[in-house]
């Protein structure tokens, strides 16, 4: 028997490096090169396949997937949203490195209010990444120093995108 | 007197002596032992409470029988904060316990206060006498209803259309009714942009105090929200709230909290074992579609 799990995540990270688009190819795969900026918060749900447990129970999770705007200079209502999370996926942009330098205070202020929460990073933009810049390697230290493990994806390929959403659930799964 | 003599005269007396004295050896013998065992007894925690504890609770009940106000004076200051430390040490247990109880102060209390809001409405249509008023108060007498109920419910359609039951943080939705069956796939997202809305409410309107968002409105919908401890219920209905909506929806939440309140403090996204809230609401619903018949 399938127990399904309803549970919440967020999606965390400076403005513009991607969250809406990583959702929009999870749920609806499809992708916009146009930039709409979130404005508070927007929620999708998804149906995930169903996983096995480390005690053989089979749980199915239906995610609610929190798009929350990005961080900016001005704006500081970001927090309000991330109470009783499960998880975070956590955003960086490949060709920005101002975006991986938030992360810190943002997982300060997110592990705070959500303590038990598990966090996924992700490097996006792969396809407009130039070689030789250190930024997948700030993302690795990063990821080092949080002990969470990261994924450098695009939402415009496609490329590790259900792999990123998945790798959260798996995490999610074995605290069961 | 010849030694002889004198040593004869002695044996006896010696025989005597031993004679006394061999008793007296003897009890001194069984007295230090008792002495000794009573020392034992008295260094021995668990013999002195054997001993004692037989005559301990009389000894209390005189005493507090005696000296009432005595007692009480001794004992207050440990009381006090024993009771402070337990409630400290289990303030989730205490809320637990107390939660029905204060939630069903509150709401008769609050009835008490509408029973007088009626009353004086009432008065005012008893000091109108048009032949609408007395129509209705016909009516009223006929199919047995409160004539100010009465003039509401004809003014107002109202109709419940769905019903949420949403996790206070996370806002994942618990339970839901919904009238129509379709529309029912986005409840989950419904029920999370509700708690974002809330939380957003409080956060820009309620600075310095908490507050709560309990009503929006939109066209001739409303969704009512009726907030809890660990959940909050959301209403959606058309139409004219009828006069005690809001309690009706006080006491399902109370309900709800009181029957379901360790699954809903541990609530970790499993729907499975709260199923009969949907059944809850659904009669709930349907009583006020009976009613309109
Ligand atoms: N080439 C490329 N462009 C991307 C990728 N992901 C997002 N973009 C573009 O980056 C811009 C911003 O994407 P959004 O998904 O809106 O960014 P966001 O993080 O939701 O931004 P805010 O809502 O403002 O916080 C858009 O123009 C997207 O088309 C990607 O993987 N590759
Ligand atoms: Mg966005």
């Amino acid at each position: 028997m399938t127990i399904q799990i309803n549970r919440k995540i967020c999606l965390l990270g400076m403005y513009a490096t991607g969250k809406t688009s990583l959702i929009r190819r999870y749920v609806h795969n499809i992708f916009d090169e146009k930039y709409l900026s979130t404005i508070g918060v927007n929620v999708s749900q998804k149906l995930l396949p169903p996983l096995e447990t480390s005690n053989n129970k089979i749980v199915q999770f239906n995610f609610l997937i929190w798009d929350i705007e990005g961080i900016d200079r001005n704006n500081k209502l970001q927090k309000n949203y991330y109470a009783g999370s499960s998880g975070a996926i956590v955003v960086g942009d490949l060709t920005r490195k101002e975006s991986f330098e938030v992360i810190n205070g943002l997982l300060s202020d997110f592990s705070t209010i959500c303590p038990e929460a598990l966090i996924v990073l992700a490097g996006n933009k792969k396809d407009l990444l130039i070689e030789n810049t250190d930024h997948p390697q700030r993302l690795k230290e990063l990821a080092a120093q949080k002990k969470a493990d990261y994924l450098l994806t695009s939402a415009k390929t496609g490329e590790n995108v259900d792999e990123l959403f998945l790798l959260l659930a798996h995490k999610i799964k074995d605290k069961l | 007197m010849p030694a002889e003599q004198a040593n004869q005269i002695a044996d006896p007396l010696k025989n005597l002596q031993q004679i006394i004295l061999s008793d007296i050896e003897n009890r001194i013998g069984q007295l230090e032992i008792a002495h000794k065992k009573l020392g034992q007894q008295l260094n021995n925690k668990d013999e002195i409470i054997s001993t004692l504890s037989p005559v301990l609770t009389d000894l209390l009940q005189i005493k507090i029988r005696d000296s009432r106000d005595e007692i009480a004076n001794a004992l207050s200051p440990v009381m006090s904060k024993a009771i402070k430390k337990q409630i400290h040490d289990s303030k989730e247990e205490v809320i637990d316990a107390l939660y029905p109880i204060i939630g069903r102060m509150i709401s008769k209390a609050i009835a008490e206060a509408l029973k007088g809001l009626v009353n004086s409405i009432n008065d005012n249509i008893n000091n109108k006498y048009n032949l609408k008023i007395w129509l209705q108060r016909l009516k009223a007498k006929i199919f047995g209803v409160n004539v100010g109920e009465l003039i509401i419910a004809e003014q107002a359609p109202f109709a419940i259309r769905e019903v949420f039951l949403i996790a206070k943080d996370s806002g994942l939705l618990i339970s839901h009714y919904s009238k129509n069956i379709s529309g029912t796939n986005d409840a989950h997202i419904i029920a999370a942009m509700l708690t974002a809305i809330k939380s957003f409410v409080q956060d820009a309107f309620a600075k310095e105090q908490t507050g709560e968002l309990y009503e929006i409105e939109y066209s001739d919908q409303t969704i009512r929200i009726e907030p809890g401890l660990y959940a909050y219920l959301a209403v959606v209905y058309k139409g004219v709230a009828p006069f005690g909506l809001n309690e009706q929806l006080t006491q399902i939440q109370e309900r709800i909290h009181t029957r379901y309140s360790r699954f809903l403090r541990d609530y970790q996204g499993e729907n499975s074992r709260l199923t009969k809230i949907d059944t809850l609401f659904a009669e709930f619903s349907g009583k006020y579609d009976k009613e309109r018949e």
